[in-house]
């Protein structure tokens, strides 16, 4: 029976006051400074995002965690876990989990006593199964759907979760952003309300614009300490940089790193930038006619890339980095990195092994405004793949309508284009675990493929095993499969960069951008 | 070379303003014609540290946001809006002449139909109808120039079925029609050559607008896509720019204005020294 605590810092931050310790040891400086002032109550902090969900249509549901304005449902409602700065995972709702199956198949989660829902009502087992029911119903989140068999009550502040297959990384599944805990209800109801038991309330609402929250003064942790938040969407950077000169702003959340020395010119302002953030990955069509049939050129493409020039020319040479051709980020401690990082030559005669000597011109790769640098991004990109003689024709496409039209082409490219998705940072079972879906959208249709089954019974073994360093072992392996197949390019990673006036305390920038959390962030 | 009993010369020196304007346009072709082999470096290769100041030994007008000689895609950045426009515009004038000109010549049903039918979309805001277009089937050069065409074609049948309109009663037509000349005859043979002028200013006047509407849907992420250079687009990445590098904003909005302030120009003062205002609803210098 694996108990899941890893013998790491994670052992020493689960329990009272962990949040506080983890912190500390994210060791920024406005952390460290809003650590060692007190904090103060009152005021207002108005923020700026520069992607919404589209869901937030109309007031109907603007409030339910699936569809808010954005996806930090973090001020209005709680999960399980958190994972913090450092990307380990924190008590929230619950105060302890365990696997009580030596399997990793059957965890069990003490919910703290004593909180509260924003209507009053105190937070029970009930309301945790009851979300989760929904969570994993037809209606529900992807993760909790392909994973969770069902959740029962396993003591008065207790909850078993039967999870379909072994999951050792539990802790970090329970953090989901859109796993929060509501009060109970049945599926088709559930959540329209807009009650959580976060820090903020819903108080004012404009959809497809903004949201404004007030203080939950009943709050059951620490804070909150602005009176009122506010969250803006702007539909540029340009704007959102007005804005925050015009003083409308007091932050803006993940902005274009370009932007970053016109705000570092600006007084009362402070640059933050988060471990890691999101990476940019493209799919490689599977299917007959397909250049990418070919492992070389897909290896090739890989090689030709010169994401040292993308990290010095589009991200200021600091805020970004290298991925290795899995959905890992560089901060995640199993992260294997790759062993060349650029090799034009080795591109040229994979390239001339697969029949194309002379050069390859590839299928237009498409990309969307997911991100306010990424036109540059695929620029260089596209620039520098030419050393090896790759023409790669890129293209734009309006971010309306794209997700679905990137997957939109079942019968010809096996269900994907040759397109950009984004992908989050998060652990490293669910970053591998995407790869081991074959019919994921993201991850990159490889099979069916030996070395493929190879993956996905190695994922299947890691996914059971509680040891961390066991765990690593098998991780490696992994990543070593990917880099070799190379089943979709990960082009470049971001580090996620926030600013703030410099008034604003307790704000740390989070590489995962949903679990930044506004509980403890004051104004001095 | 005469143009309507007049010395070319004359026409195109006709004002100052004309003389600047067909300067300014012949200017304009001629770079885009031989930027290709006048440029210092290639229009997507990245040759230096991004936003390099002008004035600088390599890059005499700096570079870009990611370090592309900012005077190669200047010269480079006029061929797509040019080429666009301008086919766009001859298609819309060419056909909109025919119907123009049948309309005027038919009356009737015919007339009314082809009039409705430019009155709808005249009704329908241009960058708005360009807009959906291109969202609809993409934002490929082949799309921007059939929608340009589109949208010229009903403002051109107007303005040339009002010139044919004129021209209809007269006896040279009446005389055609009782040689027993064809209907098509008469429209292509009689009428078309004495609209022509009108057609040709239509042409110019109706290019510098869709320069504009083509550099606009690039700045709005609709038209030209990267990393082709284009002068609208160049705006568009450098717009955040405005504080810390205005000349990625101010040198292609130069070169913009000084095409589409030439094209008009150029068209109004050829207008005039061939005494089309009145045809085209305009008083004159």
């Amino acid at each position: 029976m694996g108990k899941f605590k890893n013998p790491d810092r994670r052992d020493v931050l689960i329990g009272a006051g962990s949040t506080m310790v983890a912190a500390s040891l994210a060791g920024s400086l406005p952390m460290s400074s809003a650590l060692a002032a007190t904090p103060k109550k009152g005021g207002k902090l108005t923020y700026a995002i520069l992607t919404r969900n589209s869901k937030h249509k109309s007031l109907k549901n603007a409030k339910h965690p699936y569809s808010g304005l954005h996806i930090r449902t973090k001020n209005v409602y709680n999960t399980l876990t958190w994972v913090d700065q450092g990307i380990d995972a924190q008590p929230e709702v619950a105060t302890k989990w365990e696997a009580v199956e030596a399997d990793q198949t059957v965890w069990e989660v003490d919910i703290r006593e004593g909180i509260k829902f924003h209507d009053g009502r105190d937070l029970t087992v009930e309301d945790v199964i009851s979300s989760y029911d929904f969570h994993r119903s037809k209606k529900g989140t992807s993760f909790a759907k392909k994973m969770l068999a069902k959740v029962e009550k396993a003591g008065p502040n207790k909850a078993r979760f039967f999870m379909k297959s072994p999951n050792s990384e539990f802790a970090w599944w329970a953090a989901e952003y859109r796993q929060v805990i509501m009060p109970a209800a049945d599926v088709a109801t559930i959540g329209y309300d807009g009650v959580g038991s976060g820090p903020f309330k819903f108080a004012k609402i404009d959809p497809k614009r903004s949201v404004t929250y007030e203080a939950n003064e009943n709050y059951w942790g620490e804070g909150p300490y602005l009176d009122t938040l506010e969250t803006v969407f702007q539909p540029s950077m340009g704007s959102a940089m007005n804005g925050y000169r015009s003083k409308q702003f007091d932050m803006v959340l993940s902005i274009d790193p370009a932007m970053v020395p016109q705000f570092e010119k600006m007084a009362d302002t402070v640059v933050d930038v988060a471990k890691a953030g999101s990476q940019m990955m493209a799919i490689l069509p599977k299917y007959e006619g397909s250049p990418f049939m070919d492992k070389r050129i897909r290896q090739a493409l890989t090689l030709a890339i010169d994401r040292q020039k993308i990290i010095d020319i589009v991200y200021g040479g600091k805020a970004a980095w290298i991925p290795n051709d899995t959905h890992m980020a560089d901060f995640n401690a199993d992260f294997l990195a790759r062993d060349v990082v650029r090799d034009v030559n080795k591109a040229k005669q994979l390239l001339a092994e697969a029949g194309h000597a002379g050069g390859i011109t590839l299928p237009t790769l498409y990309y969307s405004s997911y991100y306010p640098e990424i036109d540059r991004v695929f620029q260089v990109m596209s620039e520098s793949v030419k050393d090896a003689g790759i023409t790669m024709p890129i293209e734009l496409k309006q971010k309306s309508g794209y997700r679905k039209w990137r997957v939109e082409d079942k019968k010809k490219t096996r269900k994907h284009r040759f397109a950009m998705g984004p992908v989050g940072p998060r652990n490293p079972g669910a970053n591998l675990f995407r790869m081991a879906r074959p019919t994921y959208n993201e991850s990159g249709y490889w099979h069916p493929n030996a070395r493929g089954d190879e993956y996905i019974a190695l994922y299947k073994k890691a996914m059971a095993t509680g040891d961390t360093l066991k765990r690593r072992e098998i991780y490696h392996e992994m990543q070593r499969i990917l880099q070799d197949e190379v089943p979709s390019l990960f082009i470049i990673g971001r580090r996620t960069i926030d600013v703030f006036r410099s008034d604003v305390q307790g704000w740390k920038a989070h590489s995962q951008g949903w679990s930044g959390k506004f509980d403890k962030v004051w104004r001095s | 070379m005469l143009v309507n009993d007049k010395p070319l010369l004359s026409i195109v020196t006709h004002s100052p303003a004309t003389t600047i304007g067909v300067t300014l346009v012949t200017l304009h072709l001629l770079n885009a014609i031989f930027a290709p082999l006048l440029i210092p470096y290639g229009s997507t290769q990245l040759a230096g540290m991004p936003l390099i100041a002008p004035g600088h030994p390599d890059f005499l007008l700096g570079t870009d946001v990611i370090g592309r000689d900012f005077l190669s895609r200047l010269m480079m950045g006029g061929r797509t809006s040019i080429t666009v426009a301008m086919i766009g515009v001859m298609g819309a004038v060419i056909i909109g002449t025919f119907f123009a000109v049948s309309a005027a010549h038919f009356g009737g049903y015919y007339d009314d139909v082809v009039m409705r039918i430019v009155d709808t979309k005249l009704s329908i805001p241009g960058i708005l109808f360009v807009a959906l277009f291109v969202v609809g089937f993409g934002r490929s050069v082949t799309v921007l120039t059939i929608v340009v065409g589109l949208s010229y074609f009903p403002g051109a049948v107007r303005t040339i079925r009002a010139q044919a309109l004129t021209q209809v009663p007269l006896a040279y037509v009446k005389a055609a029609r009782l040689r027993g000349e064809s209907a098509l005859s008469v429209i292509i043979r009689e009428l078309t050559p004495n609209v022509i002028e009108v057609v040709v200013v239509e042409f110019a006047i109706r290019t510098s607008s869709a320069i504009l509407i083509v550099s606009a849907l690039s700045f709005l992420g609709l038209g030209i896509s990267p990393p082709t250079a284009d002068w609208g687009l160049m705006v568009s990445e450098g717009v955040n720019q405005i504080y810390e590098a205005p000349w990625l904003i101010l040198l292609p909005a130069v070169f913009i204005s000084t095409l589409v302030v030439g094209l008009n120009f150029a068209s109004d003062g050829i207008a005039n020294a061939l005494g089309l205002d009145a045809a085209r609803g305009l008083g004159g210098h």
